[in-house]
């Protein structure tokens, strides 16, 4: 078994992807969720629908039309080109946005759940109380979903970690820019390389097992936390 | 000054009311359910909108206008009005401790209480008065039903509103829990000077707590009174209720301690005897009495040598027949009004009629506001 230092720079962008993306997912997932649980809105099934289609579409497919829509002619990647002034087809920013599409679903899902089981009566009372929208948010919204919040940012963060078909499409195999773990395994047994191939795959393994066990912990601690806790 | 005028229509419900009511002491919305009661307090707190023309008005504030043609001029947020809202449920917060619920409470008060309030404003004396102290490091699911009443009653009182609000807070407690809290209501309505609204269908609230009474039925109004007038109206449901009876304010004339007696003044020289187990009744001091319509006789000439210590002289005012053997009979004695249940047979024998002179002998007086002291 053996990890090469393209290996580690592998490992570090993939962490560096699921890190920023989980921070996206989380300003863009957090409102859009509570958009869900609230509205009445007839759009309301078209968007709860577009979210949920990562679940079944293979990544390749969404890869494919993301790849269609970095594609220097269309309005996404000029418009991109004019803002940061750099390319998004086969970059690292390119590569967030389909991982933020990807596990968009792995967000919203859970914390529209988490959202609707708040009571407005709950909320109307803190405002009754003298609270306004933003600290209704931070002072009750927010605390009260902070197990779901803590983990659909976990599960959305190791969920980008394994993206592979997306990757694929999208993002080539550039060091150190858009090589991720997944693809550089893939690599590895390309060339024939199991060692390689072993440390990299075990790492992932155990990385991924501690991340669903956390969430399991999280999931299940309910009443010991709230004994734990103190003023 | 709280002035209403409003219409909504909520499927099948329709609802216009038109009052306007003092901003001092306890109003009782009283009504069946359906009538709109807790409707009306969300649409003063602001939890929900009248869905037509409407107007809320609070002392110089406007909180809600809605003109004819469905425009809705002004809407105050809820956290502007600056009030406290009891519900049905305590909606206390799960991830705060009970000292962090009340704290959240102070922090965000409505505004500053006046000087010799302030302990009784203060986490330690709100939770003294409503014995909560033992609770402080408990979370809310650790709680009784009467406990997070308790709670949420403290924390709707340290955020110091202008207005209380207060919609059937003692549904599905147990008899020991409500008597504890309507205590606690009875003190707070004695040592806190804001107004408060206070929806109940219950006959034992309405005459412990209320100032006066606004009785809704089916969406309006059905009668807005001063709670002793409200009582004693013979064309209101109250005076059929099992628990009729008269509630009385009177202020304190004199004393026999060595019998733990107090003499009150019912107005043009009359009098009457209370006992009284707290020693606390000053000259002057207001109390507040409950006769029920069961505990009071009538007879034509005085009784002598009776037990009963306030046989007092009367008019009969109005006779209604209750059904079954039963009248009630509307008297002014003095300058208050009582009732007396009889049976027909005791009618028809004393030849009672409307304008009559005759005695009431006064067999029970409770005195409201002295619980479990």
């Amino acid at each position: 078994m053996l990890i090469t230092n393209a290996d580690i720079i592998a490992l570090m962008l993939t962490v560096k992807l699921a890190a920023v993306s989980t921070i996206i997912l989380l300003i863009i997932g957090l409102p859009l969720a509570w958009w869900l649980a609230r509205t009445h809105h007839r759009i309301k099934s078209v968007i709860e629908a577009i979210i949920a289609l990562p679940l079944i579409l293979p990544p390749t497919v969404i890869g494919f039309y993301l790849l269609l829509a970095f594609a220097p002619d269309k309005i996404l990647a000029q418009t991109w080109l004019t803002v940061f002034d750099s390319s998004l087809a086969f970059s690292f920013s390119g590569l967030v946005i389909g991982s933020v599409i990807y596990s968009l679903p792995f967000v919203v899902q859970p914390m529209q759940s988490s959202y609707e089981r708040i009571p407005e009566l709950t909320l109307k009372t803190a405002a009754s109380l003298g609270a306004n929208y933003w600290d209704r948010c931070f002072s009750v919204l927010l605390p009260m979903t902070r197990r779901a919040t803590l983990a659909a940012a976990t599960l959305a963060f190791a969920h980008t970690m394994g993206e592979f078909g997306i990757v694929l499409m999208i993002g080539g195999n550039i060091p150190a820019e858009t090589q991720v773990v997944s693809i550089a395994l893939f690599d590895h047994v390309e060339s024939m390389a199991y060692d390689q191939a072993h440390g990299l795959a075990l790492t992932l393994l155990v990385f991924s097992f501690t991340i669903l066990l956390s969430i399991n912990i999280l999931g299940g601690q309910s009443k010991p936390r709230f004994r734990h806790a103190s003023m | 000054m709280l002035r209403c005028d409003l219409t909504t229509q909520l499927g099948d419900f329709s609802m216009q009311l038109k009052f306007a009511l003092p901003s001092k002491g306890v109003t009782v919305i009283f009504g069946p359910s359906g009538s709109g009661k807790s409707s009306l307090l969300n649409m003063i707190a602001g939890f929900d909108s009248p869905s037509l023309t409407s107007t809320i008005h609070f002392n110089n504030q406007i909180w809600y206008a809605q003109t004819a043609n469905g425009k809705v001029q002004t809407n105050t947020p809820i956290q502007q009005r600056k009030i406290a809202y009891v519900t049905q449920s305590p909606c206390l917060f799960d991830h705060l401790t009970i000292k962090q619920n009340l704290q959240y409470a102070i922090d965000r008060q409505h505004q500053k209480p006046i000087n010799d309030q302030k302990d009784y404003f203060s986490l330690a004396g709100v939770s003294h008065h409503l014995n909560i102290s033992l609770l402080w490091e408990k979370f809310p699911n650790q709680l009784s039903g009467g406990e997070k009443q308790r709670v949420a009653i403290a924390r709707a009182i340290v955020s110091v509103p202008q207005l209380m609000l207060f919609d059937e807070p003692l549904n599905g407690l147990d008899e020991q829990h409500r008597e504890q809290i309507l205590h606690h209501l009875e003190q707070l309505h004695q040592h806190f000077s804001v107004p408060m609204l206070y929806v109940t269908h219950n006959m034992e609230e309405l005459m412990r707590l209320a100032d006066r009474v606004l009785v809704l039925q089916q969406g309006s109004i059905l009668a807005q009174k001063d709670i002793a007038e409200v009582l004693s109206d013979l064309t209101l449901p109250f005076s059929r209720h099992h628990q009729a009876g008269a509630v009385i304010v009177a202020q304190v004339h004199a004393s026999e301690k060595n019998y733990h007696l107090i003499q009150l003044s019912l107005g043009d020289g009359g009098f009457l005897w209370v006992n009284s187990p707290s020693e606390e009744h000053f000259h002057g001091k207001e109390i507040r009495l409950r006769i029920y319509a069961k505990d009071v006789s009538i007879s034509r000439q005085p009784t002598v040598n009776s037990s009963i210590l306030n046989i007092l002289p009367a008019n009969i005012i109005d006779i209604i027949g209750l059904g079954k053997g039963q009248s009630i009979v509307k008297l002014r004695c003095y300058q208050q009004t009582l009732l007396a249940r009889l049976t027909n047979k005791s009618i028809a024998q004393l030849e009672l009629a409307k304008g009559d002179q005759i005695f009431a002998q006064i067999k029970g007086i409770a005195i409201l506001g002295a619980g479990l002291q």
